[in-house]
């Protein structure tokens, strides 16, 4: 799920990381560490799923805007139908059942 | 601060370091501005991210090159010891053979280089090293040449693993910094009067057991430093009294360790 977060604010166009940090706890509640925020971008570039820009200096830190490739996209897309898929199932199944008083 | 984000980002492996590092501190210290909690937190966080990227690469390689890392390792750990030993013995102003300077000059180089990241180079001269001071060894210990070839078939098995399966690293010289290692332990072992500083004692003895922690700790824990801890201890068990029993087992509890999480899946 951190992974989905991660990609889905750069639906908002390109963005270093502590934006993306921003943007991901206003998109779900959660901010990721940096630790693992950078651990899930540099596994999404390997996959092709982000692109890096290079690196700038802003305010005296080093920046790198990351991009989403339209294999991300394609990625973010597929997710998406899967957990609307498995939040529909929930949401059948609370309707359902009933929870004793 | 950075200083701390720079000593946290040591546990990621060096091309990563070298990579996202500056990018990494600057996130790091834009998230925890102005909240230490925050900032311990991130820094562990960081610290544990960086030991993970290092599993996860080790976990990636064949058990084979995990297992040949490992001994290739124990290699270095064993010319330190050894450098360590006679060094020390020179010191405290013995004369034998075995401490001859050609003999401790053939094994410094060889853990120079072994440490650059020449390995084969490093193989060949511990290999020659160890030729060069068998009839030393030999004479040393009149009627137990099987003891003697005992105590150095490990030895060799690792000088030939440097040879034959050398690990592939950039060369780097900045890694002799490690020949500290054996300059504190001459002078931990080595000053004439047998008088140790406790100090010294004490940093070694928690540096041998900071090794063993990150050798068996889980999830972090590499194979590779439990090989690598495993073979000298195997070498200076064998001997021909029990004292060395605890240590062989302790060897033997650190092969099976080690070889556990070489196996892959349930480690990774």
């Amino acid at each position: 799920m951190p992974s989905y977060i991660a990609l889905a604010t750069l639906l908002d166009g390109p963005a270093h990381g502590y934006a993306i940090m921003r943007r991901a706890e206003a998109l779900s509640g959660v901010r990721p560490s940096t630790g693992t925020l950078y651990a899930l971008l540099d596994r999404a570039i390997a996959e092709g799923l982000v692109v890096a820009g290079e690196p700038y200096v802003e305010g005296g830190r080093e920046r790198r805007d990351y991009a989403l490739t339209p294999a991300g996209r394609s990625e973010l897309a597929a997710e998406t139908r899967r957990l609307e898929r498995a939040a529909r199932t929930v949401a059948r199944k609370l309707r359902a059942t009933t929870v004793p008083a | 601060m950075s200083r701390a984000v720079r000593a946290a980002l040591l546990a990621y492996p060096p091309d990563v370091r070298e990579r996202l590092g500056a990018e990494m501190t600057a996130t790091l210290l834009d998230v925890s501005r102005g909240s230490r909690r925050r900032f311990a937190r991130e820094l562990a966080g960081l610290a544990g991210a960086g030991l993970r990227a290092r599993a996860e690469r080790t976990a990636a390689q064949s058990g084979r090159r995990v297992v040949a890392d490992g001994v290739c390792l124990a290699a270095a750990w064993l010319m330190t010891l050894d450098l360590s030993t006679l060094l020390a013995q020179r010191v405290r102003g013995l004369h034998d053979p075995l401490l001859a300077p050609g003999l401790l000059v053939l094994l410094g180089v060889a853990l120079a280089l072994v440490l650059v990241g020449h390995d084969r180079l490093a193989g060949a001269a511990a290999l020659a090293w160890t030729a060069a001071r068998f009839p030393a060894l030999l004479a040393d210990v009149p009627g137990s040449a099987l003891a003697v070839l005992a105590a150095t078939v490990v030895p060799v098995a690792c000088f030939v693993t440097l040879v034959l399966a050398p690990r592939r690293r950039r060369p780097d010289p900045r890694r002799l910094a490690w020949l500290l290692v054996p300059a504190v332990l001459v002078v931990t072992f080595g000053p004439p009067s047998y008088d140790q500083s406790p100090l010294l004692v004490g940093l070694v003895a928690a540096a041998a057991l900071l090794v063993v922690l990150c050798a068996l700790a889980p999830p972090a824990g590499d194979p590779r430093l439990a090989i690598a801890l495993a073979l000298p201890l195997l070498t200076l068990g064998i001997r021909p009294d029990r004292v060395g029993i605890p240590l062989v087992a302790a060897a033997l509890v650190l092969v099976s360790a080690g070889a556990r999480r070489t196996r892959g899946t349930t480690w990774r």
